[in-house]
């Protein structure tokens, strides 16, 4: 097929994006959770996982509904992605030892949507959100949160209300010691989460593990081994539903890993040098919500309700910020 | 099936609509073809050319954003930031020219080209796609490709 009219008109069309594939993945899985009437509502969802069935014959999973897992594979490239952040986090620096009484500051800047305002619940508004907290590494919990000037754990209605009963040790609760224990094998790690994670009515159970797995990155990343945030990575290389895009934050580029389920997105940002997580985002896919950006809000996706990356630190007191 | 062929008709619809509306369409097709599973029979050929059929049929309800599109291809200018070399300007002017025919053709001509020159289908493969006979699809063809070439020809 070499003739010159044939050629020409070969040049029109450029080949397809990685970015546009992986879009397209996503919607996909926005049409799955588009709600329909009737019957014809789980169709769609089923076809979803009929074209990965179709695609990868290893793809055991078709459970659909909540507190089930999503039946939608990780689109390839993002497998593809996980698996090469693994191996970045896999050369990195060591887990720092924490002396008794250290605390994991964490500083984060982000933008936050904030709904209500002028009693309509469906317009949220971004604004900056700057957060200082400091965290007990036993267990994780936060002892003092500011967002620069106001301290959010002094009285009134605090962020860092304590519970009654403190949450056993775990994924939602960790210490340094849970972290280093756990298994450095993808497949056990993954079905540990999963197992910690637990069933619920209402999200499936790889998004709810991969909300916990935002806030584990959140509050301790900085003390994982490098075979822990690997075997992560790699654990989610194994879950449904998981697909990718950058994002520049900042002037840096990152990569998120985005879960979705009906119309919501989470998101985790990687730094695809060291593999490291950086931030966390969320989306809304659905209908009916308007985002506003205020003029002085960085460039970023139409539907994000929340982005922010973090920087963590040990230290020795809750003094500052 | 989307690993195998996604790319493939991601690139054939964003050359005809562009890229954000080809997304839903290539989303769409998937979905299409799962919903329609019964319909396909591989007896009858490989699935690529069952799903580029789908997608062509979805790609007609966005008739004028592809007209839209190929009239825009066909004004392109001439960049003048750099002096362009004369190959630059000829591809550029050949870019135009294509388009030009292509927004001006019958829509089953052009159907018929595309999915022979882009998806790079056989004509009985056109004709599984697009549920036409053999000889349409031939025909369609040559007159589709005379018409490109009279206009690579042609001087501007």
């Amino acid at each position: 097929m070499t003739e010159p009219e044939v050629l020409a008109v070969q040049k029109l069309a450029e080949p397809a994006t990685d970015e546009s594939l992986t879009r397209t993945w996503y919607r996909i899985t926005q049409l799955s959770a588009a709600p329909q009437r009737g019957r014809r509502r789980w169709i769609p969802v089923t076809a979803a996982a009929a074209v990965l069935l179709l695609a990868a014959a290893s793809l055991t999973l078709v459970r659909v509904g909540p507190g089930t897992l999503w039946p939608v594979a990780s689109t390839p490239d993002t497998v593809a992605l996980l698996n090469q952040l693994a191996d970045a986090a896999a050369a990195g620096p060591s887990a720092p030892t924490l002396k008794p009484g250290q605390y994991i500051y964490v500083a984060s800047e982000g933008w936050a949507a904030g709904f209500g305002a002028n009693g309509d619940s469906n317009t949220g508004v971004l604004a900056p959100q700057p957060r200082h907290t400091w965290y007990d590494p036993q267990g994780m919990v936060a002892v003092k949160i500011t967002d620069g000037t106001k301290d959010f754990s002094e009285g009134g209605k605090g962020e860092t209300e304590p519970s009654a009963k403190p949450p056993a040790t775990g994924l939602l609760a960790p210490t340094p010691e849970w972290l280093a224990g756990l298994p450095d094998h993808p497949d056990k790690l993954l079905a540990l989460l999963r197992k910690e994670v637990g069933h619920n009515d209402s999200w499936t159970v790889d998004h709810q593990l991969w909300d916990a797995l935002g806030q584990l990155y959140a509050e301790s990343e900085i003390v994982m081994r490098p075979q822990t945030r690997a075997a992560l990575l790699r654990a989610a290389a194994g879950m449904t539903g998981l697909s990718a895009r950058t994002v520049s934050i900042d002037g840096v580029q990152l990569v998120a890993i985005r879960h979705t389920d009906r119309d919501s997105g989470t998101e985790i940002f990687f730094d695809m040098g060291t593999g490291r997580a950086v931030g966390r985002g969320g989306v809304f896919l659905g209908d009916g919500v308007t985002i506003v950006r205020p003029p002085n809000a960085p460039p970023m996706e139409a539907n994000v309700t929340y982005q922010a990356t973090w920087t963590q630190t040990i230290v020795d007191s809750t003094d500052g910020s | 099936m989307f690993e195998r062929h996604a790319r493939d008709l991601l690139r054939y619809a964003t050359q005809r609509v562009g890229e954000q509306v080809a997304e839903d369409i290539v989303a769409q097709t998937f979905l299409t073809a799962y919903e329609q599973r019964d319909r396909y029979d591989p007896g009858k050929g490989e699935l690529l050319p069952w799903l580029y059929g789908i997608c062509t049929n979805l790609l007609r309800r966005h008739h004028r954003a592809e007209l839209r599109r190929l009239r825009a291809l066909s004004r392109l200018p001439v960049e003048t930031a750099e002096a362009p070399s004369a190959d630059r300007v000829d591809a550029q002017r050949a870019v135009a020219r294509v388009a030009g025919v292509l927004a001006r053709l019958p829509r089953r001509q052009r159907d018929v080209l595309l999915l022979f020159a882009i998806a790079e289908l056989e004509y009985a493969e056109i004709a599984a796609a697009l549920q036409i006979p053999l000889g349409s699809v031939q025909s369609a063809l040559h007159r589709a490709r005379a018409k490109v070439r009279l206009a690579l020809g042609a001087p501007r």
